[in-house]
């Protein structure tokens, strides 16, 4: 349902649970998945995003929403006014924010920008993944991870000896 | 993990760069030991490397896509253990087919025969030998001759390496685009004449020896009369 509003070309992306988010093009396009769609023209009328539920959507599209290229005449504006850097440093504070979720929404949102090719987003979501392996102890992120320690004793002591001997 | 994909699991794995999480991480479940091993490109093994032949082959099926090995013996001190061997050395070549970067550092118990267990690893493309005493020419005429993708060579503190046919061979046969001598003491400038058209692939050249200012700048000549002929040759 391609639309025009104040001059910006819209889309219409569906959730499987039956919701509808109208979206600039431009902000949908942040999704590598999405560009392909509109640029082989499959686009017409709403794009149904299968497996992601309209509450990781809507904070697919607020991420989009933030992280698209300021461009044309109030994009002109605002980088004459806001220094680059600032801008940039602006943006991580955001995501810091954006990426405090629980654990559920966090894989939901790896999945998301992962099938919607979203790169920025699946860089923020992994890294904040990779973080909290480092920060924590094997229990908490067997426990993160939702895994069980499937070791005997013995094994796991030879992957101890290894990882010791092999690894400086 | 039901609520991510493996395949996601691993992009996420791929990322890491530090090895305590990697160790960390194969010590929690055998799905993540898989994955990760099946990911873990890279290993730095020294002093603490247990050699017996079957760790080692143990070692090599964990991560059996490993594209980058450096093993370095630097401040070993003698005592219980053991170095790592010729027949470690063939271990390695052998399970390791992803190998393209090896280096072996003050690795005081390979000569020769293990240095030719790497004709095993026709894919490696970069091999550092530093303060490797046993090696001589002959088992660098093996590498030569079987390790046929080879485009980098660094020989540092290698006393034994004399006589020069394997450069002969690397010059005619080779594709040598980066080569690096340091305080080999019996390779002098001369014997870089045999490397003979190897020059005209050859991208970096690094040659020192401790001697001092002359001897560099007679290389620093050879070279120049080489790329002139080159040039001439071309012409």
């Amino acid at each position: 349902m391609a639309t025009r509003e104040a001059g910006k070309k819209m889309i219409m992306l569906k959730s499987p649970d039956g919701m509808e988010f109208e979206v600039e093009e431009a902000v949908a396009m942040e999704s590598q998945t999405i560009r392909k769609m509109i640029e082989d023209d499959c686009a017409d009328t709403a794009i149904l995003i299968p497996n992601i539920n309209s509450k990781i959507l809507s904070r697919v599209i607020e991420y989009c929403n933030k992280h698209v290229p300021t461009t044309g005449a109030t994009g002109a504006a605002a980088s004459d006014t806001v220094a680059p850097a600032a801008l940039a440093e602006d943006l991580k504070i955001w995501d810091a924010e954006f990426i405090k979720v629980n654990r559920a929404t966090r894989f939901n949102l790896i999945q998301a920008a992962s099938y919607l090719n979203i790169k920025g987003l699946l860089d923020l979501t992994s890294q904040t993944t990779i973080d909290t392996i480092s920060d924590n102890s094997l229990e908490e992120i067997r426990s993160f991870l939702s895994t069980k320690n499937d070791y005997l004793p013995e094994e796991e002591q030879t992957i101890r000896r290894e990882n010791q001997w092999a690894f400086q | 993990m039901e609520d991510l994909p493996e395949a996601l699991l691993t992009e996420i794995l791929n990322r890491i760069t530090r090895t305590s999480d990697l160790n960390s991480l194969s010590l929690v479940s055998r799905q993540l030991y898989k994955i990760e091993g099946s990911q873990r490109g890279a290993i730095h093994v020294g002093s603490g490397l247990c050699t017996a032949a079957k760790a080692l082959t143990s070692l090599c099926a964990r991560f059996p896509n490993l594209r980058k090995v450096e093993i370095d013996y630097s401040g070993w001190i003698p005592g219980p253990g053991k170095q790592l061997d010729n027949k470690g050395l063939l271990v390695f070549s052998s399970h390791c087919s992803s190998l393209i970067d090896l280096t072996l550092s003050f690795c005081s118990c390979i000569d020769d025969s293990g240095l030719g267990c790497l004709a095993n690893c026709k894919r490696l493309v970069s091999l550092m030998l530093n303060s490797t005493p046993q090696i001589t020419s002959i088992g660098l005429f093996s590498v030569a001759v079987g390790c046929t993708s080879l485009s980098a060579l660094h020989l540092i503190d290698c006393e034994k390496i004399d006589s020069v046919e394997w450069l002969e061979y690397l010059g005619r046969d080779g594709s040598l685009e980066e080569f690096v001598v340091k305080n080999c003491k019996r390779i002098n400038h001369h014997d870089f004449l045999k490397f003979g058209p190897g020059w005209m692939k050859l991208q970096k050249f690094e040659f020192e020896r401790k001697r001092g200012k002359y001897d560099s700048l007679i290389a620093v000549g050879v070279l120049t009369a080489w790329i002139y002929m080159i040039f001439v040759v071309r012409v």
